[in-house]
């Protein structure tokens, strides 16, 4: 048992977590794919990262033009950009203080930290050069926040808060990508086995870092249902929408096991999870895959909106 | 080791003695010919001492100077320790030469340091592009390897160095001097009067710096001096730092010793309180304690001990300073404090308990009615109630300032809601995680059970209607609050729920937060929220930092709130005045503890008086704290004065005036070295039924600036960690 309002910073604060990482890593496949593009190709590349990080209106509200330098600086560190990465990680602290009571002081800390680095880095705009150290840099400090509360804090309510919370941003973001990229599997979905663009598809892999995770599981090159399959349903793989859910429900199962009770949350979960594991990657190409991400999208959004209800994030 | 010393001190000062010893060791272990190495003559030794009679032969004789053929540009370097007008003399004979004479430019050398060879470079280039003639340089002792040192940097701007004694290898040996007797096995310093002075000047009881060889045959004969001094050389700048440390910190003592040091006595003795960390203190390297002071604002960053600045960027985070000199508190000066902040505590709580029933102290003449009528500390929803078990200041901070020995003045009270115990906490915990050792040689008193003294006594006040185990909570104004910090500690190490007031409301009766399984009662509310916003349904409409209809609850006994509403009243300055009658009228005892004097400017004579003395006075107001909207008169400007006096004259009952205090101070450390700076002390006392619970320890606030008087974390304060040692 916890505070509702503690319990929606934790939840948040994975959130934020999960998204600046994925930004990040979204702005690193969008830099390598537009690094050998010509000139505009490689603003479409940038249009399509700031698409599919969600903040398309504001940039343009801002910017004329996609050049990489101001659309890197936009999603990682602009004022005037709600959901910049500096913002997220801003968010991520504060709402670490706010259970500052809650967290383990390693998990505590090592928020802390990860918050004065990236400030530090955004300080000042960010070079070509320093693009990569930066993107780095954020993927490290979330990767040792995952492990100092791995390793250090109580398997309770504020521990599976935390999961929920960054598993349902994880599939969100999966799913963003896919949104966005969707229409390059369209010419080849039709005819099974044809080859897609390579690069394209790399790009994906990595914005989403399963681009040697599917080589190593698919040993032929890219093709199209293969890596729906993948980023849809494949449970090995930490990101698919699949692994996000069986996650969700197993920190669900062991909320209702500590509060002993279900809630309605629980029920929209089983409803979404079994979709999920009934369909196949073939099912879902004939429902269109357009329409089955936006259904996802939109499921995911009522089962966060569920969780906050049931248990009372907010009055 | 004096007598006094106990065993301990003197084992742990035989342990640096071999530390220290082993250290050197590589220093005496170097092979070289034994056979060079002769004593000098006795008659050369003896006429070392000739130099007492210079001031007579001076000023009798009058040395044969004939001028000179090419008169050149000479700079004199004094030698360790010196100061130019040690080479008056020798300038003197040099300008009826005809040459020009040019000082260091630097004062006193207080041995090598980057700085210092940074500045005596620039002054070197300086004096060479003035004339663009080479200089003749003349260094004394060490002086003369600075003058070496600046012709092999510079060897375009000097044309010749002369050195006078100084050294010319880091070597000690190179200096004939170190031989030590076989028979006695005993190191130079000992066998000199400890004539270990030139590593640290002032110092006798520091451990000695060399080990015996016992197979040297030649007596020492004086200059042991020159000896260490070799070693100073070979250990580079560090030692010659502490020496400039010390002087600073000496010359600074001068400056200040107007007021009471805690640590030193006037003629620079250390006191007994502070013996074995003074020890341990001129143990330390002097750059690795700054580095560890460094590495102290970095753990506090990283732990986000942080506060904010009321009127600043709400974003904006401070940290207040941490300085690593603790502040110490003897067994028996801690013994007469407690009785009397007991005593206080005691009272202040019957006073309490009197004026929202009976006021029989106002019946008894002993204040005016108007202080309490007129108060807008004093709640009318609290008259005729009983606090759960009877409690009104559960936590009190009383601020105590000292000017003496046995001289303690309370300053405050702070009866409401004291903040900074967070600090004493972490400093405690700061200091031994940096200086574990410090604590196994001195016996220091913990204090890091606070929080749970702090639950118990809370606990042990749990109101009428409360089922179980009382369920603490701390409600906080949220996470823009400058004491935030504070307050997720104190939930975090009590194991309370961090509350603000959005999370609660009326549910059957009690108090209740939301929580992910619905509302839960909260029994025991230690509340970090004004009075004024406590209630939006009595108090302030506009609050959301309270919960509404918690007054109704509390009214019923279905909750504690700590500390009580309208307790406040006590911080008032004008209810301070009379904090003497106070205590003799609900103890019937002498208070133990002294109030500073106070005019009330109310009163026409006080008012009169204050006028006339402006400038020598502090006037505060009556309702303020946190050391904002206060006059220090001598530190006042005439605008600041003029400004002040109309506020007194158009509303005297708002304001009370007291002398400046001449506050004790305990030194810091600066780039400079130690330094005494002011402080004031503020423990915490817990009040429940059965007790009233001091821990030993409390907040020690400094004033970083020198000179300053004002503690204040938000107007430049710092903070120390408190020791009270075991008896």
């Amino acid at each position: 048992m916890m505070l509702g309002r503690n319990a929606n910073s934790i939840f948040w604060m994975f959130r934020y977590l999960e998204r600046a990482e994925n930004t990040a890593r979204l702005l690193e496949a969008g830099f390598r794919m537009a690094m050998t593009r010509d000139e505009f190709t490689s603003q479409e590349e940038w249009r399509s990262v700031i698409q599919t990080a969600g903040m398309r209106r504001a940039y343009e509200a801002e910017h004329g033009t996609y050049t990489g330098i101001q659309a890197w600086n936009f999603v990682l560190r602009d004022r005037k950009n709600p959901q910049s990465v500096l913002s997220m990680v801003e968010n991520v602290r504060t709402n670490a203080r706010a259970v500052r009571n809650m967290i383990s002081r390693e998990l505590w800390e090592t928020i802390n930290e990860s918050w004065m680095e990236v400030r530090d880095l955004l300080s000042s705009p960010v070079q070509q050069t320093q693009l990569g150290d930066v993107i780095n840099a954020i993927r490290r400090e979330a990767t040792l926040v995952r492990g100092a509360m791995e390793g250090s804090m109580l398997r309770t309510d504020v521990f599976n808060f935390a999961r929920i919370g960054g598993f349902i941003e994880r599939a969100d973001n999966t799913a963003r990508i896919l949104d966005v990229k969707y229409y390059l599997l369209l010419p080849t979905l039709s005819h099974v086995g044809g080859s897609l663009d390579n690069i394209q598809w790399d790009s994906v892999l990595r914005s989403v870092g399963g681009d040697r995770a599917y080589r190593w599981l698919n040993h032929v090159g890219v093709e199209a249902k293969s890596l729906a399959d993948f980023l849809i349903l494949d449970r090995r793989f930490p990101r698919s929408l699949a692994f996000a859910y069986g996650k969700i429900r197993s920190n669900m199962a062991n909320l209702a096991e500590a509060y002993g009770e279900e809630t309605d949350a629980h029920i929209l979960l089983r409803d979404i999870d079994t979709r999920l594991s009934d369909l196949s990657v073939g099912e879902i190409i004939d429902e269109g895959l357009h329409q089955f991400i936006l259904g996802f999208l939109s499921d995911n959004q009522r089962l966060a909106d569920a969780i906050a209800r049931d248990y009372r994030f907010i009055e | 080791m004096a007598a006094a010393e106990t065993d301990k001190t003197n084992q742990t000062g035989l342990r640096a003695f071999a530390e220290e010893a082993s250290r050197r060791i590589d220093l005496a272990r170097e092979p070289y010919d034994d056979a060079k190495l002769r004593k000098p003559p006795l008659r050369r030794f003896l006429s070392e001492f000739n130099y007492m009679l210079e001031p007579i032969k001076r000023a009798r004789a009058k040395p044969d100077i004939r001028p000179a053929a090419s008169p050149k540009r000479v700079m004199l370097i004094p030698g360790f320790g010196a100061h130019p007008w040690r080479m008056r003399y020798m300038a003197q004979q040099l300008e009826r030469a005809g040459h020009r004479v040019k000082r260091w430019g630097m004062g006193y050398n207080f041995g090598p340091s980057p700085e210092v060879f940074d500045k005596l470079e620039r002054r070197l280039e300086k004096v060479f592009e003035r004339k663009g003639e080479q200089l003749h340089l003349v260094g004394w002792s060490l002086g003369g390897i600075y003058a070496r040192e600046l012709a092999k940097r510079h060897p375009d701007k000097v044309a010749k160095v002369v050195t006078l004694g100084s050294p010319f290898s880091g070597d000690p040996r190179n200096n004939n001097l170190c031989a030590q007797p076989a028979d006695r096995g005993r190191c130079p310093c000992q066998a000199t009067g400890r004539d270990g002075r030139a590593v640290e000047p002032g110092r006798r009881d520091r451990p000695c710096q060399l080990r015996a060889r016992p197979t040297r045959r030649a007596r020492p004969r004086g200059g042991a001096a020159l000896l260490a001094y070799g070693v100073l050389l070979r250990e580079g700048f560090d030692r010659g730092d502490r020496c400039r440390t010390r002087r600073r910190a000496a010359r600074a003592r001068r400056r200040m010793s107007e007021f009471f040091d805690e640590m030193r006595m006037p003629e620079g003795e250390v006191r007994e309180a502070y013996a074995d960390y003074d020890k341990w203190f001129w143990q330390q390297d002097a750059s690795w304690l700054r580095k560890k002071a460094k590495e102290a604002e970095g753990v506090f960053r990283k732990t986000g001990i942080t506060f904010n600045v009321y009127g600043e960027d709400a974003a904006e985070e401070r940290l207040i300073p941490f300085d690593m000199v603790p502040r110490i508190i003897a067994a028996r000066e801690w013994r007469s404090l407690e009785k009397g902040i007991e005593q206080r505590v005691r009272a202040l709580n019957a006073f309490m308990h009197d004026i929202y029933h009976k006021q029989e102290i106002l019946r008894a003449g002993i204040m005016p009615e108007r202080l309490i009528r007129d108060n807008d500390a004093f709640l009318p929803e609290m008259v005729g109630f009983n606090p759960p078990g009877g409690i009104y200041t559960h936590i009190v901070g009383t601020d105590l300032v000292r000017t003496g020995p046995d001289e303690f003045f309370v300053l405050e009270d702070n009866a409401r809601t004291p903040s900074g115990v967070s600090y004493m906490l972490e400093n405690r915990e700061t200091m031994m995680a940096m200086f574990p050792e410090l604590f196994t040689r001195v016996g220091v008193r913990p204090v890091q059970d606070y929080p749970r003294r702090l639950a118990r006594s809370l606990a042990a006040c749990a109101p009428e209607r409360c089922e179980g185990r009382p369920k603490l909570g701390v409600l906080t104004p949220g996470i823009y609050n400058s004491a935030f910090y504070e307050h997720a500690f104190l939930a975090d190490q009590m194991g309370a729920e961090l509350v603000e007031g959005s999370d609660l409301r009326v549910v059957d009766g009690k108090i209740a937060m939301r929580t992910t399984r619905g509302w839960r009662a909260v029994d025991v509310l230690y509340r970090r929220v004004d009075d004024e916003f406590l209630d939006p349904l009595t108090f302030n409409p506009d609050s959301m930092l309270g919960a509404a209809g918690i007054m109704d609850v509390y009214r019923s006994g279905g909750i504690t709130i700590a500390n009580a509403p309208g307790t406040g009243i006590a911080d008032d300055k004008a209810i301070y005045s009379y904090m003497p009658e106070i205590v003799e009228f609900y103890t019937g005892e002498k208070p133990k503890l002294k109030n500073v004097e106070t005019w009330r400017c109310s009163d026409e004579d006080s008012l009169k008086y204050v006028l006339d003395n402006l400038a020598e006075l502090v006037v505060k107001e009556v309702h303020g704290s946190g050391g904002y909207g206060m006059l220090i008169g001598p530190a006042a400007s005439k605008k600041e004065l003029r400004e002040f006096r109309a506020k007194l004259e158009t509303n005297p009952q708002g304001y009370i005036a007291q002398p400046t205090l001449s506050l004790s101070t305990v030194p810091i450390l600066t780039r400079q070295g130690l330094a005494p700076r002011h402080v004031d002390l503020r423990p915490y006392v817990l009040v429940s039924p059965d007790k009233i619970d001091l821990v030993p320890g409390g907040l020690t606030r400094v004033a970083l600036k020198q000179g300053s008087l004002v503690v204040n974390s938000s107007q430049g304060g710092g903070t120390k960690d408190t020791w009270v040692l075991d008896d």
